[in-house]
């Protein structure tokens, strides 16, 4: 985190190439959480883009007694409420990348423990959760991300959605319910 | 020993419970086959969330957004001649303003002056009275009179002088909606 923040230091006082160190740790994350909750690839890659572009020209209101990652997922969080009232983008998820994409990127924990089998069914899990993320309401899905793809902590979650926590860990495990329930249902 | 609720199971497997807690549901599930159940279960379910693929982004997509940004960082010399054009603008209504309500300072010994800040407020009425003119022709009779009735006798050949500041009023009204467009692009809730 501290790294964050000499980068931080580093743009404002000029080093503008800095920046580049903090979008490529960031694009994933916040890739990832954008891309399921809005509908199209390219939508969600504009949307991405335009945090950066807002975080760089508000970067000298940036705190740096806070963390970077919780300022960064809150402007994201903003845009994406602002985009949707002017109905600029859909509310769905991205298809889930196709075998072929995903293969490269898919590392399941402990994949390697797992027999082939196993495997497989873990692979099956994760295909049907990330359908069933498509069909959650997306105020749930938003703190599910965070929590379980993005891996901020409850109450980092509460920070950046200005929700206590409380109904921070209650909406997430709402929404993990939802999703098992999801499973439940016939594939 | 009650069950545990799947709230704390799920706190108990995101290891988000005080260890005193974690030992008591690790106690209760050595006797709780119901309970050992929900927790695999659950433990699955969580694997599966924390392995959701990362999302493919293009190639160097970092630095195609490095270069927006250098785009987006306004050159010095627009700043400046947004500053000029602003400054030009609110003299000009100034200098209109006082030879209105002044008469005797219009007369003076200021020339320049005089000059300058007419051509300027000339510039900005012409350009207003046309877009006036152009949109209700009968308003002009009630309108001009009225509004400017020391400008209606006099007669001061600065045309040449009216387009130049016309061209610069426009500069500067664009720069204006440029920078309005910008902030609504980079605002920062």
């Amino acid at each position: 985190m501290a790294e964050d923040q000499e980068l931080v230091r580093q743009v404002l006082a000029g080093q503008t190439q800095a920046f580049e160190a903090l979008i490529l740790k960031y694009q994933q994350p916040l890739f990832n959480y954008l891309g399921r909750m809005v509908g199209e690839r390219e939508s969600a890659l504009d949307l991405t883009q335009e945090v950066f572009l807002k975080a760089f020209a508000a970067l000298h209101t940036y705190n740096p007694n806070y963390n970077f990652r919780t300022w960064i997922f809150r402007i994201a969080s903003h845009l994406l409420i602002d985009q949707w009232r002017k109905k600029k983008i859909p509310q769905t998820s991205l298809e889930p990348p196709g075998d072929e994409e995903g293969a490269s990127n898919f590392d399941p924990v402990d994949s390697r423990a797992l027999s082939v089998t196993a495997r497989f069914e873990m692979e099956e899990l994760i295909r049907r959760v990330e359908k069933a993320l498509q069909k959650i309401p997306v105020r749930l899905r938003e703190l599910f991300l965070w929590r379980h793809v993005n891996g901020l902590s409850y109450a980092e979650i509460a920070e950046i959605s200005g929700l206590p926590l409380g109904t921070v860990k209650n909406r997430v495990f709402q929404a993990k319910e939802r999703i098992r329930a999801f499973l439940e249902e016939k594939p | 020993m009650t069950c545990f609720s799947i709230a704390s199971i799920y706190d108990y497997l995101e290891k988000e419970l005080t260890p005193e807690k974690a030992q008591a549901i690790e106690a209760h599930l050595q006797s709780c086959p119901h309970c050992r159940q929900i927790v695999e279960d659950r433990r699955r379910l969580l694997a599966a969330c924390h392995s959701l693929p990362d999302l493919p982004l293009p190639a160097n997509w970092a630095q195609s957004v490095m270069a927006k940004l250098s785009r987006l960082t306004p050159p010095t010399l627009i700043w400046l001649l947004v500053f000029l054009t602003s400054s030009v603008l609110l003299l000009s209504s100034l200098g209109w303003l006082i030879l209105s309500f002044q008469p005797s300072l219009a007369a003076s010994r200021l020339p320049f002056i005089k000059l300058v800040a007419v051509g300027l407020a000339r510039s900005v009425i012409f350009l207003a009275a046309k877009i006036i003119l152009t949109l209700a022709t009968t308003l002009q009779a009630l309108v001009l009179p009225s509004l400017f009735p020391h400008a209606a006798g006099q007669n001061f050949p600065l045309f040449p002088l009216e387009l130049f500041f016309s061209l610069i009023f426009l500069v500067g009204l664009g720069s204006f909606f440029w920078l309005f467009w910008r902030r609504r692009l980079l605002a920062v809730k």
